[in-house]
């Protein structure tokens, strides 16, 4: 055999580099059927007078319904400047109309508060915020808008967000869930 | 000659997998060279995909009566999120088991399948149709049926007949927020509030981003009724363009009852009738021709009584098909929508959509398609 082609150390050859890709191949194959691919979402910014700002609700536990929503706001500051600004943030709920819905229903607000925050250059800061009105059932999203130049008073009644998304400033800023088991109880016919 | 067999052992084995591979398929292979967005219009339907989920018999009775009026050739993929809802529509609709294709895919859905992605044509002839996806659905979070529909594109790039790959891109959208006809794309004001400050920085950013994704030129319909496209305005090609007309629709139910199950009773609101006229300014600016069909709107809901959400197709002899919703009770805007296609020269086969409207969509909403082209 020495010196000439061995076609039995060839097949052994083939069947071990086969092997080795069979070992390969599952992780593959089951990211495939996960659907999971490579490009990761980018989480919401709402950039506003030079802060990049970003809220998120009830950080630490799940949200139920009827709990007091808590929201924390983090704002950076990428200027030199010290920053102080106001925002709009709101809280809104949506629902599927039923279990067979294709959509969920237009955001209904039940919480609107405009706050102040201070960032100094290059810095960050984050401000918690206890909303005193309960959740209601239903996907409860965190929105930030401007405050209105002429509106120098606290917000108590909710703006019309319609109008206000048509203008293009309010930016709905991640969702999460209040108790996905009520969703569906109350969605069901 | 003891490397000469390893090497030539371990080219074997590489071919036999490379070989394997092709012929299996990587479904989700990175980003795959793709044609422009699948217009909805063109050749004849091919392949197209439902979903069913047991007991959404609103939804079933659509989709049976669609498929009832399909050529031979044309194929339906099914959706189900087990055997038992497969099972269910095997024995409401008459289908040979050629014509069908099963996917069961094992966790929830919603009957809905125009949402959850859009079809890009092949790249070339014999390569794959690209279903794009968004990287999540709305509501996914609280919504166990909107969470599973995430998952469908990719659940579809695993049924070889279907041969089709699924990307996912970073922008967030329903399907239903985009429709192409051969010129351009159009496109929901929900894309606008969903992805500036998060997917882009802002319009220009989100216009370019489409462009590329879509291979035509978007059409940002900002002022429009807070509704999937399909809707309230559909392409019909060569041109002309319909869209919906609320003021048209409450003429025509006149003194009548508005449908027993119309969420809120009809919106007359001047507010609403601007938001369709502005569509229809919209596409005439663009060069369209534009007829308008009555249509009627939920009072705060999306419930839409509607004649474009519509499905086209072409039979052997070049003569159009319109598949056009119909409504128990409101003959005089069916008949008005009806003479509204066939004048533009569509032959109408109605489908009644009387059950399953009060949900927030029709017959459009229900079928997606992953294939046209020559029987």
């Amino acid at each position: 055999m020495r010196g000439r082609l061995n076609l039995m150390w060839v097949g052994i050859w083939a069947l071990g580099t086969i092997g080795v890709c069979a070992l390969v191949w599952p992780p593959v194959q089951s990211r495939a059927q996960e659907g999971i691919e490579p490009e990761v979402p980018v989480r919401p910014v709402f950039a506003h007078d030079g802060l990049q700002m970003e809220i998120v609700i009830a950080p630490d536990t799940p949200l139920k319904v009827s709990d007091k929503p808590r929201l924390v706001l983090t704002a950076s500051n990428p200027t030199a400047d010290d920053v102080t600004t106001r925002v709009r943030v709101q809280l809104t709920s949506q629902l599927p109309a039923s279990q067979w819905s294709r959509v969920i229903s237009l955001p209904e607000p039940f919480y609107t508060t405009d706050v102040q925050i201070t960032v100094k250059a290059g810095r960050k800061a984050a401000l918690t915020i206890d909303s005193d009105q309960p959740a209601p059932v239903g996907v409860i999203a965190a929105r930030l808008s401007p405050v209105p130049e002429a509106d120098t008073t606290p917000a108590t009644d909710a703006p019309n967000t319609l109008a206000l998304l048509s203008a293009g400033v309010v930016f709905p800023l991640g969702s999460t869930v209040v108790d996905a088991t009520a969703v569906t109880a109350q969605a069901g016919e | 000659m003891r490397y000469v067999n390893a090497i030539l052992g371990v080219m074997l084995g590489l071919a036999i997998v490379w070989g394997v591979g092709r012929w299996v398929g990587s479904p989700h292979a990175s980003p795959s060279p793709a044609g422009p967005m699948m217009a909805e219009f063109g050749p004849p339907l091919r392949t197209i995909v439902v979903h069913h989920v047991a007991g959404s018999d609103a939804t079933l009775s659509v989709i049976r009566a669609f498929i009832s009026h399909l050529p031979a050739e044309a194929r339906v993929c099914v959706v189900c999120p087990d055997d038992a809802s497969f099972a269910e529509f095997r024995e409401v609709v008459a289908l040979p088991d050629e014509r069908v294709i099963p996917a069961i895919v094992n966790h929830p859905i919603t009957p809905w399948s125009r949402d959850r992605w859009v079809a890009l044509l092949p790249h070339e002839r014999g390569s794959r149709t690209v279903l794009l996806h968004p990287f999540e659905e709305a509501a996914a979070d609280a919504w166990p049926a909107r969470r599973g529909d995430q998952r469908v594109a990719g659940d579809l790039a695993n049924v070889p007949q279907l041969n089709c790959v699924s990307q996912m891109v970073e922008l967030r959208f329903d399907g239903g927020d985009l429709m192409a006809d051969d010129r351009h794309v159009f496109v929901s004001r929900a894309v606008l509030e969903r992805n500036i400050g998060s997917a882009v920085q802002d319009r220009d950013e989100l216009l370019d981003r489409l462009r590329d994704l879509f291979g035509r030129t978007p059409v940002l319909l900002d002022d429009g009724p807070d509704h999937h496209v399909g809707m309230y305005m559909m392409s019909m090609g060569q041109g002309v363009a319909l869209v919906g007309d609320p003021a048209m629709g409450l003429e025509l139910l006149g003194r009548a009852a508005a449908p027993m199950d119309l969420p809120g009773g009809v919106d007359a609101s001047a507010e609403m009738q601007a938001r369709f006229d502005a569509v229809a300014q919209r596409l005439k600016a663009l060069g369209y021709r534009v007829r308008r069909v009555p249509t009627l709107v939920g009072a705060g809901s999306k419930a839409y009584v509607t004649y474009v959400n519509v499905m086209m197709d072409v039979d052997a002899a070049g003569q159009r098909i319109v598949y056009m919703p119909v409504y128990r009770g409101l003959e005089d805007l069916n008949q008005a929508a009806r003479d509204t296609w066939a004048a533009e020269g569509f032959e109408v086969r109605p489908i009644d959509c009387t059950d399953v409207y009060q949900h927030g969509g029709t017959l459009h909403c229900l079928v997606n398609v992953t294939g046209r082209g020559a029987r």
